[in-house]
């Protein structure tokens, strides 16, 4: 049980303090609404270069990161399709630090041309570490647009080519800032040792004189039903063939999202999970197999990827992969299974709630979502899914014309062409 | 009236001094080991660290240590490998298996509540691992393609060739693995290592979290069932590594948009007098986001999205290194760069600013490295294996406090001079390309 007091300040910033008098630490989490989804797509991957910028200096601190670090604190950010996400945490007897820290550059940002320029090359660089120069690396960048033709989350968070980074320019970002980053349009979490009356009164001292902006109403063309099934076959410089697929399913607040969650546990989330079982251990068609959501707000995907064993072609693992969908399409899995991938997420959940900063950030992310008592009632929608929604679920995802299906082949081995 | 914020200066800071661990407790065990507690948490959850020296130091055949420690889950004489698979998942628990040069481990993370069904399975695979030939068979070929896939990476290449560069190819701590390697392993070769090596009598025990005196009732009570044979500790012939004045290497990876570059040197381990001195040398060069690499090397140039250095300590000896990827193009400059912010580490005196700065960054990386019981028993373990405790981590904190910039560059003059450094660039680049700094 995470307790948690919650307020909303006369400029629309909401605000809850979760107290852990054990901790030594304050952890400060920062959403702001905005995620690479609210991008124009002819400008992506702008929100993730807008993340970096935020570190480029504000109205009246020129450097974010050397006062936090004689504070003895520390932080970080990430930007998902959905979200930009800022955290420190810091010793709690400098709070205060933090505060005016992140204050500051909600209320306005001041950094050089010669920041933009440095953040876009870094980001030009990040693009390059984690998505060109990876075996595997733009799997993603492919996998997206074929499953997505109308919602934004058909490009990724890191935008949906290079070019898109290398031209920002100082007047967009300026306009992004007056767009989105607001208190009306942020959720502030404090964690650990300090007690509710104490940090809402520091949150009223350095947020409450923010004027609110005035935020767009978003409205995102909803992705329509996919009709037929889609495929894609690339040849790169890797060792092995690989296959990536994904169904749409319920975003996260949806009706029936728990259900899939579950449905992907029973697929791969142990060793003891049937992919596993029965494609890497006992047929020996994988070297690994694994099946997970993206757990985006609106309706996101269900991806298995596996990568086959030399000599195995594309088409029999995937139809290994088929077969073990039509199973749980036919029967629905026994108490014991379900019960098993239902301890496993209990589990887990409380595992990742034992350092104050996770625990700010899961409680921002249910505040996003609806409710912050969310991250307490959790469990409980996990244990409802009955035997009967896991196989209703595996029936509606798992139809053709649903999935869109990706084979990233070994370049060389052109035996496979179809 | 309502004060408003003053935001043009910032607002007073506390610093640490002082920091607070909780103090662990050693508790007996019927066969003659001991397992140290560290209680705390909200949650009613444990975490069991079982670890033994059976790193890859102690077998000459390369990817021994890393069967036998991974394959403990796969069978034992009591429960097959789904057996184990399917309990363990069920009751919600996670088994995490680590491999350094100098020791190997189980890590087990479970709720209070299954604890007993649990530790049962531990022990199972402890004292009856039965190594079963076709698991293992599955195993090597699953990891000899993840690891065709690693070699694909530059950041691989430059680890895998670093560490040879270092000790050289045959050191214990310099050795490498090849492909062919994952054809050669036979069972009983795990069998054997775990013989000689898995022994109770040196086995390191440590368990986290809200734990209650039922729990430690039943540790005590399975954990004193664990197997205590002596052990014919293999052959571990410790040659000295071979150093070679400044050299550098190139692996080449064709059509690579990024250069992967490790620069560094042998060094000494926690042990060693410098130790506390050089962490702050280090830090101040490379290890937090403020340090001088990253604001030179990212947050001025561009030229990558991370830039970091490290000390690595081992049982015998050390070594430093930094590491970073760049834009191929970047390659040269980046390596300039880098002896640029090291002669300047050797040359002038730290201004008392920024020691002030790194001082109380290291000291709040001290506070978060004790926020929980769990990162509480990560910290204490990497003292206990040393034979120390956590009077170690006083022992930093005074040398973070009291070290002056005098003192930081004596250290980076004795210990960071270029001629002493070896390069290796995983990329794009062939060895013409780049010229000596």
């Amino acid at each position: 049980m995470i307790h948690f007091e919650r307020t909303v300040l006369d400029n629309g910033l909401r605000v809850m303090v979760h107290h852990d008098p054990a901790s030594p630490l304050v952890a400060l989490n920062m959403i702001y609404d905005v995620g690479s989804k609210d991008e124009d797509p002819g400008r992506t991957g702008f929100a993730h270069l807008f993340e970096h910028l935020m570190f480029g200096g504000s109205v009246h601190i020129p450097s974010y990161d050397t006062p936090l670090q004689e504070a003895g604190g520390e932080n970080n950010a990430f930007t998902n399709t959905d979200i930009t996400n800022y955290y420190l945490s810091v010793p709690a007897a400098n709070l205060e630090t933090g505060l005016w820290l992140e204050s500051d550059r909600m209320l306005g940002l001041s950094f050089s041309e010669k920041s933009l320029e440095v953040q876009r090359n870094v980001v030009v660089e990040e693009f390059k570490q984690r998505y060109l120069n990876q075996p595997y690396g733009d799997a993603y960048l492919l996998l997206r647009p074929l499953a997505y033709r109308i919602h934004p989350y058909r490009w990724p968070t890191i935008g949906k080519e290079i070019g898109h980074i290398a031209g920002a320019r100082l007047s967009d970002v300026e306009q992004f800032f007056y767009s989105h980053y607001a208190p009306n349009n942020a959720i502030l979490v404090l964690a650990g040792n300090i007690c509710p009356e104490k940090g809402f009164e520091r949150v009223k001292h350095w947020f409450g004189p923010i004027e609110p902006r005035i935020i767009k109403h978003r409205k995102l063309p909803p992705e329509p039903p996919q009709e037929e099934p889609r495929f894609l076959t690339v040849r790169r410089d890797v060792p092995f063939d690989a296959i990536y697929r994904a169904w749409h399913m319920p975003g996260r607040t949806d009706e029936g999202y728990h259900a899939c969650d579950l449905l992907s546990d029973i697929l791969s989330n142990g060793r003891s999970s049937r992919l596993y079982r029965s494609l890497v251990m006992e047929k020996k068609l994988f070297s690994e197999i694994d099946a997970y959501i993206t757990a985006e707000i609106d309706p996101g995907l269900m991806v298995i990827t596996g990568k086959l064993i030399k000599g195995i072609s594309p088409e029999k693992g995937n139809l290994a992969i088929q077969e073990e969908l039509e199973k749980l399409s036919l029967t629905k899995p026994g108490r014991k299974e379900l019960d098993k991938v239902k301890n496993k997420v209990e589990a887990s959940l409380l595992f990742s709630e034992t350092d104050v900063l996770a625990r700010a950030i899961n409680l921002a992310m249910y505040e996003l979502m609806g409710d912050a008592a969310m991250i307490n009632s959790e469990v409980e929608k996990y244990r409802k899914v009955s035997p009967e929604d896991i196989l209703e679920t595996a029936r509606q995802v798992f139809r053709d014309e649903n999935c869109s299906t990706l084979f990233y082949l070994n370049q060389e081995a052109k035996r496979h062409e179809p | 009236m309502k004060q408003m914020p003053v935001r043009h200066k910032a607002p007073v800071f506390g610093r640490i001094e002082k920091i607070s661990w909780p103090a662990p407790e050693k508790k007996a065990l019927s066969n003659g080991l001991s397992m140290q507690v560290l209680s705390g948490g909200i949650h009613p959850i444990i975490r069991l660290d079982i670890l033994f020296p059976s790193g890859t130091r102690y077998t000459e055949i390369p990817l021994v240590a890393q069967a036998t420690i991974a394959m403990l889950q796969e069978g034992t004489r009591k429960y097959t490998a789904s057996e184990i698979a399917g309990k363990l998942d069920y009751f919600g628990a996670s088994l995490k298996t680590s491999l350094s040069p100098d020791m190997a481990g189980l890590t087990v993370y479970t709720l209070s509540k299954h604890l007993e069904p649990v530790l049962n399975i531990v022990l199972s695979m402890l004292n009856e691992p039965v190594f079963p030939e076709d698991e293992l068979s599955v195993f090597l070929k699953k990891r000899k393609q993840q690891f065709m896939v690693e070699l694909n990476k530059v950041s691989t290449l430059a680890r895998m060739h670093f560490a040879g560069a270092l000790f050289g190819n045959s050191h214990p701590y310099g050795r490498s693995t090849n492909e062919n390697d994952f054809d050669r392993i036979r069972r009983d070769m795990l069998v054997e290592f775990r013989k000689n090596t898995f022994t109770g009598n040196q086995a390191m025990i440590l368990a986290s979290g809200l734990i209650r005196p039922e729990d430690i009732r039943l540790l005590q009570s399975y954990l004193s069932q664990l197997d205590m044979p002596e052990g014919a500790r293999g052959k571990d012939s410790f040659p000295p590594p071979f150093t070679m004045p400044r050299k550098r290497l190139t692996v080449l990876k064709e059509g690579s948009v990024q250069s992967a570059l490790r620069i560094g040197r042998l060094l000494f381990n926690r042990l060693h007098p410098d130790f506390p001195g050089m962490l702050v040398v280090n830090s101040l060069l490379g290890s937090y986001f403020g340090s001088r690499l990253m604001k030179n090397i990212r947050e001025d140039k561009g030229y990558t999205y991370g830039i970091g250095s490290f000390l690595l300590s081992l049982h015998n000896g050390g070594f430093f290194a930094i590491v970073t990827e760049v834009g191929t193009e970047y390659t040269q400059s980046a390596i300039d760069e880098v002896y640029r912010e090291i002669d300047r580490m050797r040359n002038e005196n730290i201004p008392d600013s920024e020691l002030e700065l790194v001082r109380n960054f290291m000291m709040g990386e001290m506070v978060r490295e004790f926020d929980g019981p769990f990162a509480s028993a990560s910290a204490y373990q990497s003292v206990l294996e040393y034979g120390l405790g956590f009077g170690h981590y006083d022992e930093l904190i005074r040398t973070i406090l009291n070290i002056t910039p005098g003192d930081i560059r004596r250290l980076a003059e004795k210990y960071l001079d270029p001629e002493a450094m070896t390069e290796v660039v995983a990329g794009d680049v062939s060895h013409q390309e780049l010229h000596s700094s």
